[in-house]
């Protein structure tokens, strides 16, 4: 089977985020898609368009769709958001390593996410929280640049403060009219928030430049580099190793990524 | 060393040390001494690596684009090059006041692929005069005819000395006049003899697009080729026809007739030909003698009120 | 391994056998330059070196469909295209098999094989024509491959004066030589293939192989790249040509109803190869793309795979417009380490 044909999918439903963030539910028409692990992804396209790697923000269970939420930003994404539900998509992955969740067990979370950076982090935290008597604390610090642009509205402000041991801190670069809660950059958010570093596991995932400033804050805060991860994105086309678009250094980040503890990072040449 | 390059050097260090200009493009010594490549001088102290030599055969006026980002340019000019500069000027990407044009006269460049094949080894150093083209490697001397060695850019080049100029290296020679006899002979072929060589032209293309980043006409700072609604490249012969007519007809009436992007091509594809096609029906049309040198009035470039077809096409 | 000697006046005739079963490509000269091409009864033409073109034309080629579809929003099949037919390449020289070699330790990768690339493999028979003579920007001992060299390739011949050594080395190879068993002597000529085992390569000295790669990550940021990156045009000669550039791009084309993904080459040394759709691009300038052209070719590719992205075929030197190519920016970086 050539792995660059997708298998056909139907959007089964559309829910509008933010302006510009809309998540697609997906099921294949024919076969299952195969099980998939928290951080993984997939390439979702539209015939005729193209395709993008897009992570998986639902939590695999037997018989549920696929859900991802799509920030509109180039050709594809922009098409996306002009799909409706009915409509034919491709679906191929599940893509890359995952989240090393296993490893987690029996220490304390941290995740921290900015913007459509919170669709990865999403798939995680409920895989996590599914499991929510294996961790110590889930605390979750996020950001986006306007109270209109926070994803995952109902699960920030309802259902995951409600679970025992578990917080949600979310701040905005800018406030509107409305917005009573902080202020701030997520880096500064998070240092100001001060975690406790000790047998804490930290995941971030956000904009480029989010990710970079994050992570020297949790060194700053005592985070040891093995015990920080992210989750990367870069151009891609075949999202199987092949095509050679997304390497950085040695490493492919479809196949060898897209998580990677920052000590890993480190021993990366700067190409992300 | 001969006294051009000699004194090519003093003017680089002059240039560069006055502290005015950033660089100084011009060659230097390849891994093989028959290939020269292009060289950026960036201080005084690097313009000792200059040479000029008949293997010189790249073409520098594109380059100065990306250099003049970091100021001031000075440059190797031959006809060829200062006809591209000129280009780049009229087309308003570059200023004229931010080059220091060196000008040098030029008998034409050795290909050294040719020179190799023609000596059974690489030469050491070329003469190329008017008549001949000598090579030479150890004790080896060998004259061969000028159109069995040189870079075919230059086999039908009438422009040996730019029309700007900043400093001289040598005298100018004098300008000709171009013939276009091989478009002639291809304008005499029947329709399915054209189609047949241009197929077989074209259906070669990797599309590399080497044509348009040498191409001092082709400077667009987005090329529609980079859109990824164009990526498609060469699924069909008819597509690669497609790439190839655009690529001419966007240069058609600015090309300068430098022949680049025939050297560039990988492929060996005729780009010139094409090129000169233009040129050509742009002389017969429009009556002027020397349609490659960038002038005050461009006829594929300009509109004049009196012109006997309206703007919009329809008939008067 | 079975050998076997072909007579020289037999050669056609051989040719002919393997044109039996399939298309039969080799280089031929066109327009004045050599390019691998289908035969069709014409003569190779086998000089020094290598065609403009290389194998992957007929493995990985410039562009191919992916699948076609048909429908509209709501409605869309899709078709896979018809499996490859068998292909015989003739007169391959050493360095290309082993290229090909090379490229399907990424494209056979488990678990995501690329399916048209395996079948195409498959499918094509490599003749190859050992190099008695080296071309002028060969340096194939410079990266560990020799002018007599074997992998990758299917059967070896190793050019003799009036004779032809065959090797077999590969089991479709036996076959081939079996099937021409009628124009083949079961002499042996072990001189013939020593005679190209120590065909000398005049460029060999440009490439210092020891530390390579070390030495290369050490000056991974030093302003020597940006030297480079004034002189670089930016277009895909290098990596279009080279055997072992594999990099592809998948691209949709509509015609009303209908359409199609293809898969098309692609090079790292676009200025947007690497552009995201919200502006981020970590190779941003032509000198970091530069950088990793020569760094995956030379450290990157073999930490993973042990043995360098580069066969020495030469290509870049003969065809770069202004002189960047693989030996010539080696020494060049030679030159600044010291």
């Amino acid at each position: 089977m050539n792995p660059l044909v997708p298998q056909v999918a139907t959007i089964l439903a559309i829910r509008e985020d933010t302006p510009d963030v809309r998540t697609f539910t997906v099921r294949p028409d024919g076969e299952d898609f195969p099980p998939y692990r928290p951080g993984q992804c997939a390439m979702l396209s539209l015939f005729g368009v193209g395709e993008a790697m897009i992570s998986i923000t639902s939590t695999w269970a037997p018989e549920t769709a696929l859900e991802f939420s799509v920030k509109r930003a180039g050709r594809v994404t922009s098409a996306l958001h002009q799909a409706e539900p009915g409509h034919k998509v491709g679906v191929r992955g599940p893509y890359g390593n995952s989240f090393p969740v296993d490893q987690w067990v029996g220490h304390d979370l941290l995740f921290v996410g900015g913007g459509i950076g919170l669709a990865p982090l999403r798939s995680v935290i409920n895989h996590c929280l599914g499991r929510r008597a294996e961790f110590g604390r889930v605390d979750i610090v996020y950001g986006a640049r306007s109270p209109r642009d926070l994803c995952f509205r109902q699960e920030l402000f309802e259902s995951w403060p409600k679970v025992p041991g578990a917080s949600v801190q979310v701040t905005v670069d800018a406030a509107d009219a409305e917005w009573e809660g902080p202020v701030a950059l997520v880096p500064p958010f998070l240092e100001q928030l001060k975690p406790d570093a000790a047998g804490t596991f930290a995941v971030t995932c956000g904009p480029p430049v989010m990710i970079r400033y994050t992570l020297q804050a949790l060194t700053r805060l005592g985070f040891p580099d093995d015990r920080v991860f992210t989750t990367l994105e870069l151009k891609m086309q075949c999202g199987v190793g092949k095509c050679g678009r997304c390497s950085i250094g040695p490493k492919y980040v479809c196949i060898d990524g897209p998580v990677f503890s920052a000590a890993e990072l480190k021993s990366l040449p700067a190409e992300y | 060393m001969t006294d051009r390059q000699a004194a090519l050097r003093d003017i680089a260090a002059g240039l560069l040390g006055g502290g005015q200009f950033a660089t100084f493009i011009g060659f230097r010594a390849g891994l093989d001494p028959s290939r020269p490549v292009p060289h950026f001088v960036r201080d005084a102290s690097g313009a000792g690596a200059l040479v000029i030599n008949p293997f010189c055969g790249a073409g520098l006026a594109r380059h100065v684009l990306e250099a003049l980002e970091d100021g001031p340019v000075g440059i190797l000019t031959r006809g060829c090059d200062g006809l591209g500069l000129e280009r780049l000027i009229a087309d308003g990407r570059v200023a004229r006041e931010r080059l220091h044009i060196v000008a040098v006269a030029c008998r034409g460049a050795v290909d050294p692929a040719r020179a190799r094949a023609i000596l059974g080894r690489i030469p050491e150093r070329a003469e190329v005069d008017a008549q001949a083209v000598t090579l030479i490697a150890g004790e080896e001397r060998r004259s061969v005819p000028r159109d069995s060695c040189l870079l075919s850019r230059c086999l039908n080049c009438v422009d040996p000395s730019p029309r700007l100029a900043d400093s001289w290296l040598d005298e100018p020679l004098p300008a000709g006049v171009r013939d276009f006899k091989a478009v002639s002979h291809m304008e005499q072929q029947p329709p399915e003899a054209r189609y047949a060589f241009w197929a077989r032209q074209f259906r070669r293309c990797i599309r590399c697009y080497a044509c348009r980043n040498v191409c001092p006409a082709c400077s667009c700072r987005s090329c529609s080729l980079d859109d990824p609604e164009l990526q498609e490249r060469a699924t069909s012969l008819a597509d690669q026809f497609g790439f190839q007519f655009t690529r001419a007809y966007h240069v058609a009436g600015r090309c300068v007739a430098c022949g680049e992007c025939q050297r560039a091509c990988p492929m060996s594809i005729p780009l010139s030909l094409l090129n000169e096609k233009f040129l050509k029906d742009i002389r017969d049309s429009f009556g002027i003698a020397d349609p490659h040198r960038p002038s005050a009035v461009e006829p594929l470039a300009c509109y004049r009120p009196d012109d006997p077809e309206s703007w919009r096409g329809d008939a008067r | 391994m079975t050998m076997n000697l072909l007579p020289s006046e037999r050669l056609a005739e051989f040719r002919e056998c393997l044109a039996a079963g399939a298309r039969l490509y080799g280089p031929v000269e066109v327009d004045g330059i050599v390019l691998f091409e289908e035969l069709g009864g014409r003569p190779p033409a086998i000089r020094p070196g290598n065609p403009a073109n290389s194998l992957k034309s007929f493995l990985c080629p410039q562009t191919e469909a992916v699948f076609d579809f048909e429908g509209g929003y709501t409605d869309v099949a899709l078709r896979v295209p018809a499996a490859p037919t068998a292909q015989a390449i003739f007169g391959v020289r050493p360095c290309d098999a082993v290229a090909l070699e090379r490229v399907s330790r990424v494209l056979l990768a488990e678990p995501f094989a690329d399916e048209s690339y395996r079948q195409r493999r498959e499918m094509t028979t490599i003749l190859t024509m050992a190099c008695r003579e080296a071309g002028p920007h060969c340096f194939c001992r410079s990266v560990g491959v020799s002018p007599a060299d074997g992998r990758g390739s299917d059967v070896v011949l190793y050019p003799a004066d009036g004779h032809y050594l065959l090797e077999a080395v590969t089991a479709r190879g036996l076959s081939v030589l079996q099937s021409a068993g009628a124009f083949l002597d079961p002499a042996r000529d072990e001189a013939a293939r020593a005679t190209c085992q120590s065909t000398p390569v005049p460029l060999i000295g440009a490439v210092e192989r020891e530390d390579l790669a070390a030495r290369l990550e050490a000056v991974a940021l030093h302003p020597h790249w940006d030297e480079l990156a004034r002189r670089c045009l930016g277009c895909g000669a290098c990596t279009f040509l080279c055997p072992t550039c594999y990099c592809f791009a998948l691209f949709d084309t509509v015609r009303g109803a209908r359409g199609r993904r293809s898969r098309g080459w692609d090079s790292c040394q676009f200025k947007d190869y690497s552009l995201m759709a919200g502006g981020h691009d970590p190779l941003p300038t032509k000198a970091s793309r530069i950088r990793r052209r020569f760094l995956h070719k030379l450290s990157r590719f073999p930490a993973v795979q042990g043995e360098y992205a580069c066969v020495g075929c030469g290509r870049c030197g003969g065809t770069c417009p202004v002189g960047l190519h693989l030996a010539g920016v080696l020494s060049e970086l030679e030159e600044v380490l010291r």
